[in-house]
């Protein structure tokens, strides 16, 4: 299930070797995020995060499911109107969230700020128009992003997994 | 609350005997609680170590650097060579979720004359729930105990072999890069013991592979 796909590993072993100059490139302004845009967005997380695509359509939204390199899964939720509603990661390590919360990443970094504990206490975010959950453990990370006020009528939050 | 010092003798070990003012004593906290008396064998044999809950580690003015509670530390000795001897490094955080040793380089009272792993300096980024901590990558002989662990790569945060900023790709998921476990004051230890006895929890499937992060820098 995790095995890594060939030609994302050779992508990932270039990376490693110019870690310090990716570094410089992944600074924000440079590559827009998803939650909140457009489908277009998601391309850009993709080649950004090296990752490979699948795409399942149910009736109310769509998912892009994003497999990286390092065996993180992440998956964005689209509504039918293309906006990308919500988003999840599951894995050994925690996605580039600059990159996938875009906008919203200045009130998850605010809410960490206020947290004191210390590596190992979850970042939550509870409003009335964003939602964010950010938990586990060393190689086991979880969480999960969205957009009340987007979510598509008939759609149970336990739907975003 | 009264942070009186606790020992939980898990063993005995001279160095670290300074870290603990008593062994087999303690006290509870308010007037109307009776003391609560902690009794304790410490088991023998190399192979242990003191584990210490404590406020953490002290500035130079003797009074703890962080608000820490419920934080168990164990003191390690680090082999310098330039030296020919250990420098022994107190409040090293004992972390059941993580793997590695990392100390902060404001820990090191001299240089660091430890080797770098190969000719570029290596950085490794590793990431927590809340905070990461990024710095370069040194090989150490590391005493526990009664027992030494030869040549193993430790993380040096603060280390300025390396750019002082950790990738985004790795800091914006645990809180940002202002959030990061960057000095011991954050931290509230002088490193962090990964004893790693976690695997995953919830899956019968086989552990990925740890992902790679890792930069070398030129």
């Amino acid at each position: 299930m995790t095995s890594i796909p060939t030609h994302g590993s050779a992508r990932s072993r270039a990376g490693t070797l110019t870690g310090c100059l990716l570094a410089g490139l992944l600074v924000p302004g440079i590559a827009s995020a998803a939650l909140g845009q457009d489908s277009s967005t998601v391309e850009r997380d993709v080649t950004q995060l090296r990752a490979q695509r699948s795409i399942a359509q149910s009736s109310a939204f769509s998912v892009h499911e994003l497999q990286l390199p390092g065996g993180t899964r992440v998956r964005e939720y689209l509504t039918a109107a293309q906006q990308v509603f919500a988003v999840t990661w599951s894995g050994p390590s925690i996605p580039d969230l600059q990159q996938l919360l875009g906008t919203y990443f200045p009130r998850f970094e605010q809410s960490a700020a206020r947290a004191t504990g210390r590596g190992r206490q979850a970042i939550r975010v509870q409003e009335s128009d964003l939602v964010i959950q950010s938990g586990g453990h060393s190689r086991a990370f979880f969480g999960m992003a969205y957009l009340p006020k987007s979510v598509p009528t008939g759609v149970r939050i336990d739907q975003i997994q | 609350m009264n942070l009186t010092l606790r020992c939980l003798c898990l063993g005995l070990l001279t160095i670290a005997a300074a870290l603990i003012s008593s062994c087999g004593g303690g006290g509870g906290g308010g007037s109307s609680t009776p003391p609560v008396t902690f009794t304790c064998t410490p088991p023998s044999g190399s192979n242990s170590v003191v584990l210490a809950v404590d406020a953490g580690p002290t500035g130079a003015n003797g009074a703890p650097i962080a608000n820490v509670v419920n934080q168990s530390y164990v003191t390690i000795n680090v082999y310098v060579p330039s030296k020919g001897s250990c420098q022994t490094i107190d409040h090293v955080w004992v972390d059941t979720g993580s793997v590695g040793l990392r100390l902060f380089r404001s820990a090191f009272t001299d240089t660091l004359p430890l080797p770098q792993v190969s000719g570029n300096a290596v950085a490794n980024c590793a990431q927590f729930v809340l905070g990461f901590s990024w710095g370069a990558v040194r090989t150490a002989d590391v005493k526990i105990g009664g027992e030494t662990a030869a040549s193993v790569p430790i993380q040096i945060i603060g280390d300025t072999a390396v750019p002082a900023t950790a990738p985004a790709s790795c800091s914006s998921g645990t809180g940002g890069a202002s959030n990061g476990l960057t000095t011991a004051a954050k931290m509230g230890a002088n490193g962090m013991l990964g004893i790693g006895v976690f695997r995953c929890p919830v899956s019968t499937t086989p552990v990925p592979a740890a992902p790679v992060r890792r930069s070398a820098c030129r």
